[in-house]
């Protein structure tokens, strides 16, 4: 498979469906002299989940952190909503409704779930803090993800890693995120736990978020995604339909082995 | 249907097992367990009295100056702070009060007076408290560095005002702000209050009390106390949730200042004396203090409640030792090794947590 084809592959696939929430488009970065990303794209539409792979320094992280405001990108355009965005800065990206889950979370680790769903944005009755009416939200918003944790009132530090990364879903799904990035969901996770995660994301899907998910774990990746775009040397060099593709065509994309 | 009930009550049983296990984890409990036992342990060895019915209002009112400081610490502890100036902010607040007292006795109406040199002592507090806030807020210094040199600067400016003499000429009514007993009336009235000594407990406990109940309201029941809580768990973390992170800190420090002067202010009432070294040690009390009751040096973690029973314990360790008629040279031996011990546990728990 050539550059072209791969471009006709991720046209072809974008043009037949509904607008996407979030395209990114042409996205280059360099720090000093070392090119992290020349011409990435990913694009996600609501109740899609799109993988993002490729080897290690391929670019994932960088790419998604320049859609989380971590990482200014040098240019290209980040399209949300049909209209062309600048994300200079965290808050840009949380305003526009796009919110990252990183492998090390920032949540409060003595602090309870709710304390931690909450953060920054307590509710307050008459000046003191409205615990009842934020715990009986928490458990909705926990509901809702049908996710199992002992309680809302249980300290973070005592929940499980894949408990841990549901708590961090749920506060930004909580505040209105719809596009979701995920970066390594299930990396830290044993094997029951990695289901529990995959659920999770599978369950946002039908609550019709637009979800990326960085992921080595091809298993994982095919388990949940519609869609796969392969990273390398910084350039997308194609997106895949799950049901067209296979993990071999997969990793020859991550490779590059497809060239010799 | 039937499968997805018995996980909830798996769910259930699994909760119920857990929470008398979390609870003996809480550090409350386990401090509130150690107090019990070592009560316990001193009337067996021998001082029947301790914290008895005599020995307890005396133990409060002793307890009480150090309450007053102890519990805006824990607080600044919990937000990833803590202050070393207090001892030096404490003792200039006393010499600024011995000193307006001898320049002023007579001139004034003596309500008036006492008004303003506490009013004189809890600004010397908040002055200090700001600065401290601001250098490390504004221009990034570091919370030891910074406190240590207030310390050195206020304790600096109190043995300066003083300038070697220890003023004595206060005004009579001054006394009262330590000595007066608002349940005297109430004791003669119900003999009962009288019997327990509840009736002699003087004012500087009902300080103590009103501010271990602010602490606890704002700590718990504000976003104030939450945004503490989130500003010493992840600093950067809680300000891009749009916490307030820096005023979190400076409202801290202010705190603690002011709450070190009105320590001050009770001491020089208690004494009527206006000495430049009339508080010693009081930083590392306060501080182990809270750390032993459960809040951690990293920020994130802590009580009310547990700075509390932290300060009660460093105090029972002093009257159990005069009590038991040990020397007291080796109090501090015993206090510090009650601190390694705490803050060892406390690796131990965390080593743990990390593992599992």
């Amino acid at each position: 498979m050539d550059a072209a084809q791969a471009q006709l592959e991720r046209e072809g696939v974008d043009a037949s469906a509904p607008e996407p929430l979030l395209i990114a488009r042409n996205i280059s970065k360099s720090f000093g002299h070392v090119q992290a990303l020349s011409d990435a794209y990913v694009a996600v539409r609501a109740g899609e989940i799109v993988a993002l792979v490729g080897d290690n320094g391929a670019g994932k992280s960088t790419l998604i952190k320049v859609l989380s405001g971590a990482h200014r990108s040098d240019a290209g355009d980040i399209i949300v909503r049909g209209q062309r965005v600048t994300i200079n800065n965290p808050n840009d990206s949380f305003d526009l409704g796009i919110a990252t889950v990183y492998q090390d979370l920032a949540l409060l680790p003595s602090r309870d779930v709710v304390a931690n769903l909450y953060v920054g944005r307590e509710l307050t009755s008459r000046g003191l803090l409205d615990r009842r009416k934020m715990t009986e939200e928490a458990n909705r918003v926990v509901r809702q993800l049908r996710t199992n944790l002992p309680s809302v009132n249980t300290p973070v530090r005592f929940l499980s890693g894949g408990q841990r990364q549901a708590v961090a879903i749920a506060r930004v799904v909580h505040f209105g995120a719809e596009i979701l990035l995920l970066d390594e969901p299930t990396a830290a996770l044993g094997v029951k736990e990695s289901h529990e995660m995959l659920s999770l994301i599978e369950n946002l899907k039908e609550q019709n978020k637009g979800i990326i998910v960085v992921s080595h774990n091809l298993a994982h990746v095919f388990r949940i995604c519609d869609r796969i775009t392969v990273l390398r040397h910084g350039q997308t060099v194609g997106t895949l339909i799950k049901e067209d593709t296979d993990s071999t065509e997969v990793v020859r994309l991550i490779t590059g082995a497809d060239l010799l | 249907m039937a499968a997805s009930a018995d996980k909830v009550k798996d769910l259930d049983a699994a909760a119920a097992d857990t929470r008398l296990r979390r609870l003996l984890m809480q550090r409350e409990v386990q401090l509130l367990l150690v107090l019990v036992v070592f009560t316990l342990l001193v009337r067996a060895g021998g001082a029947k009295g301790f914290l008895g019915p005599t020995h307890f209002p005396i133990f409060l009112s002793q307890v009480a100056p150090d309450m007053l400081v102890v519990i805006p610490m824990a607080m600044l502890l919990i937000g990833g702070m803590f202050d070393l100036s207090v001892t030096g902010v404490a003792n200039l607040s006393v010499v600024l009060i011995g000193w307006t007292f001898s320049r002023l006795l007579g001139t004034l109406d003596d309500t008036l007076l006492i008004i303003l040199v506490v009013a004189i002592g809890l600004t010397a507090g908040l002055i200090v408290g700001a600065i401290n806030g601001l250098a490390v807020t504004r221009l990034r210094m570091n919370p030891l560095m910074t406190t240590l040199a207030t310390w050195w600067m206020a304790q600096g400016a109190a043995t300066g005002v003083a300038g070697g003499e220890s003023r004595h000429n206060f005004v009579g009514a001054f006394r009262d702000i330590a000595r007066h007993q608002p349940l005297q009336g109430l004791g003669e009235a119900f003999p009962f209050l009288q019997e327990m000594r509840i009736s002699t407990l003087p004012l500087p406990v009902f300080y103590a009390l009103i501010v271990i109940f602010l602490g606890w309201l704002v700590l718990t029941r504000t976003r104030f106390g939450w945004h503490i809580f989130a500003t010493g768990s992840d600093r950067q973390g809680a300000a891009l949730n749009g916490v307030n992170v820096n005023r979190v800190t400076l409202i801290g420090f202010i705190a603690t200042g002011m709450a070190a002067a009105m320590c001050g202010i009770v001491w020089a009432s208690r004494l009527t004396s206006a000495p430049p070294n009339t508080l010693g040690g009081l930083e590392l009390r306060v501080i182990a203090a809270a750390v032993i009751g459960g809040a951690a040096l990293t920020g994130g973690e802590g009580s009310v409640l547990g700075a509390v029973l932290g300060l009660f314990f460093m105090h029972m360790i002093r009257s159990a030792t005069i009590q038991l008629g040990l020397p007291v040279y080796w109090e501090f031996f015993v206090l510090g090794a009650v601190l390694f011990t705490a803050v060892a546990f406390d690796a131990w728990a965390k080593r743990r947590a990390d593992t599992q």
